[in-house]
């Protein structure tokens, strides 16, 4: 049942979504198409005409990303409360199945659309920036300073390391903590999304709907309000720490051992707030489920 | 008088679960479970439910019992739509105690249910085939073959999608949906309600020939007069209360038909209507 209802509800998001996708992808073939136009045969320099089109077509994908983001939120937003609560609530919740394979079909779901937009978004702002930057040192290539776009990301990060007073990390170590700090991003933003459903499921229970369309937008605020005064109560009383060195992944409730760390060219990441979060969310699911097994009703 | 007037209150027995079935005691959650039908399809206890203090249900009790086709009547706004949601799950925040075919309201009760509502609960983006799939992948007791074949006497495309589909066509898509499942019971809300005349008989025969054998039919109408002689019982709502609840059978002893009837225990909830 988990499979067929996580399937129907990801075709639903996608169905709302995909004209936005779309348009991305059209403006990032005229991206790659603009880079392959010799702008010097109009006479141009390299800094005119060429550099402006890339700039506009680089923030236009950016700004298709952003957009893209917002209306798959919306999109979520719109698709659980029309099918959970709305007309379509007459036929999902009179299925014979669990409130919580039901909560967890959506929250499936939505989540893989927020975090590929999410995805989709850093990309698209990181791809134009170096995009940009490249265009910018291509173009003052005679005079010797030619970089490819992996050397030119490398002295970004010791640029930052040298400003944060830390020895810069090798490219495994590298790679660890970015690999870390995307799955922390990935979960922060499945729990977003259950915030999400928790805040539209409560606004359809009494007395709670009194609050209308702005109750939905009040009560995730406040569940996340929550959320985040927890996680971060117990992180000031608890500190626990993973030290990231090329061959090992270490766990720490000292505070020097990290800092030595990051002297020696090690990572490190504070996992206590993110396990808060995840227990945090554990309640809000079994909280929802709650509220649509015992109090919601469908209009 | 075989039914209750209006002045005259519908006085609930005391709810005793030492009566009941045992299933109807201890029925599990369990769709799956094996559990003997209740020889009662509904069985309602102090059932109140209100609309930010506006009182819509107020008290009931009443019994139906299996195997009967139930005309659930009354004027706009009392309480019908309610009810059927309520005994199919879709409103929680009620005081009372319901069982249906024996079992709490949960996932058991849902298995065996089959509900139609009065709006239109396919997504705009599903076609025909997608919706008889869709009822196909989540209820056990649904006849694909048979959803087809009445989607073809029906004159549906299997590829045309809902949001193109005429208020009609959408309704005959529902109406056969849910009348191609082996349901133990068949909540109907305004089957006919802004149906043609030519459509309703067809939709009427379409109900009355394919519901399961033995199966409980609820089906609430304002057109008492279409489909009198096809109810066994009858459950008549108004001002919050039970008015009527007994067989066809008395009420026909009294000599009226089941309009006059209505008429005259509703009256002046009627003549608003």
């Amino acid at each position: 049942m988990l499979g067929k209802l996580t399937k129907n509800s990801f075709k639903a998001n996608m169905s709302s979504v995909s004209h936005v996708y779309l348009a991305m992808g059209i403006i990032g073939v005229i991206m790659l198409a603009l880079l392959f136009i010799d702008w010097t045969k109009w006479g141009d320099t390299g800094i005119g005409v060429g550099l402006l089109t890339k700039i506009l077509a680089s923030s236009a994908l950016c700004l298709t990303a952003a957009i893209g983001m917002i209306m798959t939120l919306t999109g979520i937003v719109a698709e659980y409360q029309r099918n959970m609560f709305g007309n379509e609530g007459h036929l999902t919740m009179t299925l014979p199945v669990r409130s919580s394979t039901l909560l967890l079909s959506k929250w499936i779901a939505g989540s893989f659309w927020v975090i590929l937009s999410y995805v989709v978004l850093c990309v698209c702002a990181f791809g134009s920036f170096i995009y940009i930057v490249k265009h910018s040192v291509d173009v003052v290539q005679g005079n010797d300073m030619y970089y490819s776009v992996y050397e030119l990301v490398i002295e970004m990060v010791e640029q930052l390391c040298y400003s944060a007073g830390i020895a810069t990390p090798s490219i495994a170590v590298l790679l660890s903590l970015a690999s870390i700090y995307a799955f922390d991003g990935a979960i922060r933003l499945i729990v977003f999304v259950l915030l999400i459903y928790f805040a539209i499921t409560i606004s359809n229970c009494r007395p709670f709907h009194k609050a209308g369309k702005f109750g939905k937008i009040l009560y995730f605020f406040l569940s996340f309000f929550a959320v985040s005064t927890f996680a971060s109560m117990i992180t000031k009383l608890i500190k626990i720490y993973i030290i990231v060195s090329e061959t090992a992944y270490t766990f720490t409730l000292s505070e020097a051992e990290v800092a030595a760390a990051w002297d020696l060219g090690y990572g490190a990441y504070s996992v206590t707030n993110l396990y808060c979060t995840a227990i945090a969310a554990v309640f809000m699911f079994l909280v929802t489920t709650v509220l649509i097994d015992r109090k919601v009703n469908v209009s | 008088m075989a039914f209750i007037s209006r002045k005259k209150k519908y006085s609930p027995e005391p709810f005793e679960t030492e009566g009941m079935p045992a299933d109807a005691v201890s029925a599990t959650e369990d769709a799956e479970a094996p559990v003997r039908r209740s020889d009662y399809a509904f069985k309602v206890r102090n059932l109140t439910k209100d609309y930010d203090g506006n009182i819509v249900l107020n008290n009931i009790s009443f019994d139906i019992p299996s195997g009967k086709i139930v005309g659930l009547l009354g004027p706009n706004g009392c309480g019908k739509t309610t009810l059927m949601k309520i005994l199919s799950g879709l409103i929680h925040d009620y005081t009372g105690m319901v069982k249906v075919d024996g079992r709490p309201i949960g996932i058991g009760s849902k298995a065996h249910v089959a509900y139609l509502p009065d709006c239109t609960f396919f997504p705009d983006r599903f076609r025909t085939i997608d919706c008889i799939n869709y009822y196909g992948d989540f209820f056990r007791d649904f006849d694909k073959v048979k959803a087809i074949e009445f989607a073809s006497r029906f004159g549906l495309d299997l590829n045309q999608k809902v949001k193109t589909m005429s208020k009609g066509m959408k309704e005959k898509l529902q109406l056969l949906v849910v009348m191609s499942r082996e349901a133990d019971i068949y909540l109907l809300d305004e089957p006919l309600g802004g149906v043609d005349p030519a459509a309703r008989s067809v939709i009427l025969d379409i109900i009355m020939s394919n519901y399961k054998e033995n199966a409980t039919v609820v089906l609430s109408t304002h057109l008492v007069n279409d489909l009198e002689h096809s109810f066994d019982h009858i459950l008549m709502l108004g001002h919050g209360s039970i008015l009527v609840n007994t067989g066809i059978e008395t009420l026909r002893s009294t000599g009226k038909s089941v309009e006059e009837i209505f008429k005259e225990v509703i009256g002046d909830a009627w003549e608003v209507d």
